[in-house]
């Protein structure tokens, strides 16, 4: 008798043990994931300012922590998403839509999918957060932009209006409209639109710029140049706005001016052909036909199948009188498939 | 001594009106240099030599020239001179200098003349302008020469001085749209500081045979003019450039010699020659040598001057210039043909087309056989002779095209020859760049423009996968865990209770529930970083209200809150912790909404009840002031519930001031709780 009460307090200590045991996993588990969580909102802050490198570094501690974290998963992917890391931004995205399957996760990959070119499985991804969530907006907009990848306007055209629809204002839903129209050279409707994106948000510098081009193709060229300048007054770093600018500056014979936005586009993308190309020929047409010869040869250095560049540089040779530099650019060009390149053969050099 | 002051005021008003300062002219006379008396006399000998030069002619305006600069030396501020300096300049490439003395003499007398009825300063310095390009200014001077002008010069000179305005706007023109040429001079070895003309090219473009009047010519004879007589000379190409020119002896005389054509394959040299009636010549290419040039046929030589000619590529049509009674005036260009024996026809006049009143001269036919290149005064000339193109097309001349600057100058340029090659002519020209007088240059023709291609791109920025970022899921919220129990609050008995949760921010009821009825227990989960309303009601209890802060970053996640209940009873009373006023002020703020209508909803549910409110201050302030306040706010929760219906007579309101605090006055939280309303029951 004393044995088995002997035997049954043993077993009473153990069974008191083990729970008590269980209890303090219990207990260290929440304290885990309560530090997850922490390190999670942390992660959040960062990524907020930038610091995308150690907002994920503060993710894979919480996923440390709590392994069962799927809003760590798809921030993480989010953000090595951002970081271009596609292969790891795809696992993750993964993991989170195996561990809740929500328009989000969908929306995410199909971004990543977008960006790999997978356009099929974008359009797939995209449709299924549609068919998760209707009143997706951002869903249809992606959608639309899959579309616009592989050129079905229409179809692009039906998704924007839907995301339009959802969210009236939806900036840069109406942006992207209207830079569709403008390819279906519907040029009114394209400004309406982006008159649109910039009265829902203010701070669109794209659409600014996008203004700047629609104007110039309705021959408003005192409003293009205006848009432009409102467009490089949000956003002081904006190259294509500079070179926009200084092309519409050319076009008025403001070879000043243009030579002045190309330097400054020049600074914010020294390795831009393109700049150095205009530039050149503002430089020429302001009678500094050397430094044109500089441009174009900075423009050739950058990107060695230029035919423009090696046209341009042969006919600003011809009129500094070297024939023969001016013949074998042309010929370059020629080669590169310029049919000027050619006539300009033919018609000068011997 | 009135009437002197008011001519006087006259004079000055009339110089400063007419816009124009001058400056006394001082004469070469000896009450102007009284002490330079031998200096003078040489200046006066200097001026005397210089006119004697001048009267000969431009050609040797270069010695009036050196005479006058010595006079000018001693006395810079002589109108006269000026004016003479300046006219002489007029000849030079570089019609800066004469602009420079020809507007210093009007700054000192712009009356100033070499003859009494016709001033001609402006005229000439209209012309320095419109040479130097300054067309606006050339404009002025014409137009002020127009303006000064007598009825009957007027008369006389309307006509040209309107064309040379008419010049100076193509001038204008041209400039701003220059053809896309290479001008250049062809050098100083073929050209001299005499006049170099008349250039004429052989098919291999070896050899240029021109007219030169320079020193060296045959009998070194001067003209009237003063200019040399001219002679022909050839320049070859060689490797190191065209040579210095020879003279061609056998071609050239004592008189004038000039070249005036050549056929397409050189074999014939057409000469004009002064000598015996300014008559065309023509000489033929035998062993690599021109023959002794013979007088070509009468009907061609009929006119009163023939000088430039210029043979079809078949040779049966001749183009040549003359002066002629049936002509349009000046110098025409006229066609004559070759019969089917080989002789020449009677010319005819080319037509007024291409002839114009003023002198055409230098004709040339392309090989082509349709497009003639000549000189003209008249047409669209920027002033003298310009280079003209037109081409015989289904049997018309078109209308002749101004080759342009800066093959053209407001200067002559004349007897232009396209190079066989077609990619060069050559012509004569005064440039600023020459060596002196007219000079030979060459034209390369650059063909149609050569557009530079700008980089443009016609699409506008939409979507760029580049741009395109999921949105981040949001942070995890960990609530705050409210719990409590509610008792009574003498006998602490658990009660079951309505409670209701409040966002005081938004004003919006979170959540209602009861407490558990067994043990009065409660138990709610809040977001963090809220300001909440808690109120606890229960029939025939004092309803409790009061206000709590969850911090965003609170560490406590759990918040423990007992309530003690009174009862309603007469005599007892509670704070309404979440009636608010603005500051200093009786004014009730939106957020006391709730509590309001709270006591409403009591006052209503127990028709018997009345109560007092009443408003506590803290100690802060004067007690006059904290005492009015504490009434008028206790009054503006009783207009409220007046408002809402509750009988007057149910509501009393009392203001105690500062009088009644339930906490210290010496902390801001104690000094809180003492600003508060409460209500008060005083009958049930």
């Amino acid at each position: 008798m004393r044995k088995h009460t002997l035997l049954f307090l043993m077993l009473a200590l153990l069974f008191q043990f083990s729970f008590s045991q269980e209890d303090e996993k219990i207990d260290a588990a929440k304290q885990d994931a309560k530090l997850a969580n922490k390190l999670y909102n942390e992660s959040l802050t960062l990524a907020e300012n930038g610091k995308t490198i150690e907002a994920i570094t503060m993710l894979n501690k919480a996923l440390r922590l709590r392994s069962e974290f799927h809003q760590a998963y798809y921030n993480r992917g989010c953000l090595r998403y951002k970081l271009n890391s596609l292969e790891d931004a795809l696992v993750d995205i993964n993991k989170a839509i195996d561990m809740m399957p929500d328009e989000k996760g969908y929306v995410a990959r199909g971004l990543i999918f977008l960006k790999n070119n997978n356009h099929q499985k974008a359009f797939e991804d995209f449709s299924l957060a549609i068919d998760i969530n209707s009143d997706y907006s951002e869903a249809y907009y992606y959608r639309a932009c899959v579309h616009i990848e592989q050129n079905n306007d229409q179809q692009a055209l039906a998704d924007l209006n839907q995301a339009i629809v959802l969210n009236p204002d939806f900036a840069l839903a109406y942006n992207e409209r209207g830079s569709l129209r403008y390819r279906m050279k519907e040029y009114d409707m394209a400004e309406n639109d982006l008159n649109k994106a910039i009265t829902f948000d203010p701070t669109l510098a794209i659409s600014f710029n996008n203004l700047g081009k629609v104007n110039e193709r309705k021959d408003n060229s005192e409003s293009a140049l205006e848009y432009y300048t409102a467009a490089l007054k949000i956003n002081t770093q904006f190259t294509a706005a500079f070179l926009n600018r200084g092309t519409l500056r050319y076009k008025r014979e403001d070879f000043v001016g243009a030579i002045k936005d190309f330097d400054k586009a020049e600074l914010l993308e020294p390795e831009n052909s393109s700049i150095f190309n205009n530039r050149g020929i503002a430089r020429y047409m302001s009678g500094d036909l050397n430094g044109a010869i500089v441009d174009f040869s900075k423009a050739i250095e950058l990107k060695a199948d230029y035919a423009e560049a090696w046209l341009n540089r042969g006919i600003v040779k011809e009129m500094v009188r070297n024939n023969k530099g001016a013949c074998n650019d042309w010929q370059k060009a020629s080669d590169l498939g310029s049919a000027e390149a050619m006539n300009y053969l033919n018609s000068t050099c011997e | 001594m009135m009437k002197r002051q008011t001519i006087l005021i006259l004079a000055i008003i009339f110089i400063l009106g007419s816009g124009k300062t001058f400056t006394q002219s001082v004469g070469f006379t000896k009450y102007n240099f009284p002490n330079h008396k031998k200096e003078l006399s040489d200046a006066l000998d200097h001026i005397k030599s210089g006119d004697k030069y001048y009267d000969q002619g431009p050609g040797i305006y270069r010695l009036a020239l050196e005479e006058y600069r010595k006079a000018d030396k001693f006395n810079p501020n002589n109108a006269l001179l000026n004016y003479k300096i300046g006219r002489c300049h007029l000849i030079d490439n570089d019609k800066s200098v004469a602009i420079k003395y020809l507007e210093k003499a009007i700054s000192l007398d712009d009356r100033i003349t070499l003859e009494m009825k016709y001033n001609d300063v402006y005229l000439l310095l209209a012309k320095a302008y419109h040479s130097a390009y300054k067309f606006d200014e050339a404009i002025e001077n014409y137009k002020e020469h127009k303006n000064k002008l007598t009825p009957e010069y007027l008369a006389l000179e309307a006509e040209m001085l309107d064309k040379k305005i008419e010049e100076c706007h193509t001038g204008k023109d041209m400039l701003s749209n220059p053809a896309r040429v290479f001008v250049d001079n062809m050098g100083e070895r073929v050209n001299s500081a005499y006049p170099d003309y008349r250039p004429l090219v052989v098919p291999e473009e070896n050899m240029i045979i021109y007219t030169s009047a320079r020193e060296n010519t045959t009998g070194q004879r001067r003209d009237d003019d003063s200019y040399y007589f001219e002679d022909i000379y050839a320049t070859f190409y060689e490797e190191t450039g065209w040579t210095i020119p020879e003279n061609s002896y056998d071609l050239n005389s004592n008189n004038h010699d000039a070249t005036a054509g050549i056929s397409s394959d050189g074999s014939i040299l057409y000469i004009y020659k002064s000598s015996g009636g300014n008559n065309l010549y023509e000489s033929q290419l035998v062993n690599d040598i021109y023959t002794l040039p013979y007088k070509m046929d009468g009907r061609i030589n009929n006119g009163f001057k023939q000088s430039s000619a210029s043979l079809s590529f078949d040779k049966t049509t001749l183009y040549f210039t003359s002066i002629r009674e049936d002509g349009y005036g000046g110098q025409d260009i006229y066609i004559v043909k070759k019969d089917s024996r080989n002789k020449w026809m009677e010319p005819v006049n080319i037509g007024a087309t291409i002839n114009t009143p003023y002198d055409e001269e230098g004709v040339f036919i392309s090989l082509d056989g349709k497009t003639i290149y000549f000189s003209s005064k008249g047409h669209n000339s920027m002033g003298g002779f310009d280079i003209f193109k037109s081409e015989f097309i289904d049997g018309r001349w078109t209308n002749p095209v101004n080759l342009g600057y800066p093959i053209n100058t407001p200067e002559d340029d004349v007897f232009f020859t396209m190079a066989a090659s077609g990619q060069r002519g050559y012509y004569s020209s005064k440039k600023e760049d020459g060596f002196g007088s007219h000079d030979l240059y060459m034209i390369t023709f650059l063909g149609a423009s050569k557009p530079l291609k700008i980089q443009e791109n016609d699409i506008l920025f939409a979507y760029s996968s580049r741009d395109l970022f999921p949105v981040l899921a949001p942070p995890i919220e960990q609530n705050t865990v409210l719990e409590g129990v509610i008792l009574d609050e003498v006998s602490l008995s658990p009660l079951q209770a309505t409670i209701e949760i409040t966002d005081n921010a938004k004003n919006e009821i979170l959540a209602s529930f009861e407490s558990n009825s067994q043990n009065g227990a409660y138990l709610i989960s809040l977001k963090p970083g809220k300001n909440y309303g808690i109120t606890v009601s229960r029939k025939d209890y004092m309803f409790h209200s009061e206000n709590f802060n969850i911090p965003a970053d609170a560490e406590a996640r759990k918040i423990k809150k007992d309530i003690l209940l009174k009862k309603m009873e007469v005599g007892v009373k509670i704070v309404l912790n979440n009636i608010f006023f603005d500051f200093n002020k009786a004014t009730l703020r939106p957020e006391s909404v709730a509590e309001l209508d709270r006591l409403t909803r009591l006052l209503e549910e127990t028709t018997s009840l009345k109560i007092e409110i009443s408003g506590h201050t803290d100690n802060v302030g004067s007690a006059g002031v904290n005492q009015k306040l504490s009434e008028q706010r206790a009054k503006a929760v009783v207009d409220y519930l007046l408002d809402k219906g509750i009988a007057a007579e149910r509501l009393e309101f009392k203001g105690y001031g500062k009088t009644q605090p339930v906490a210290t006055n010496d902390t801001p939280e104690g000094r809180q709780q003492n600003r508060r309303t409460e209500f008060k029951v005083m009958g049930k």
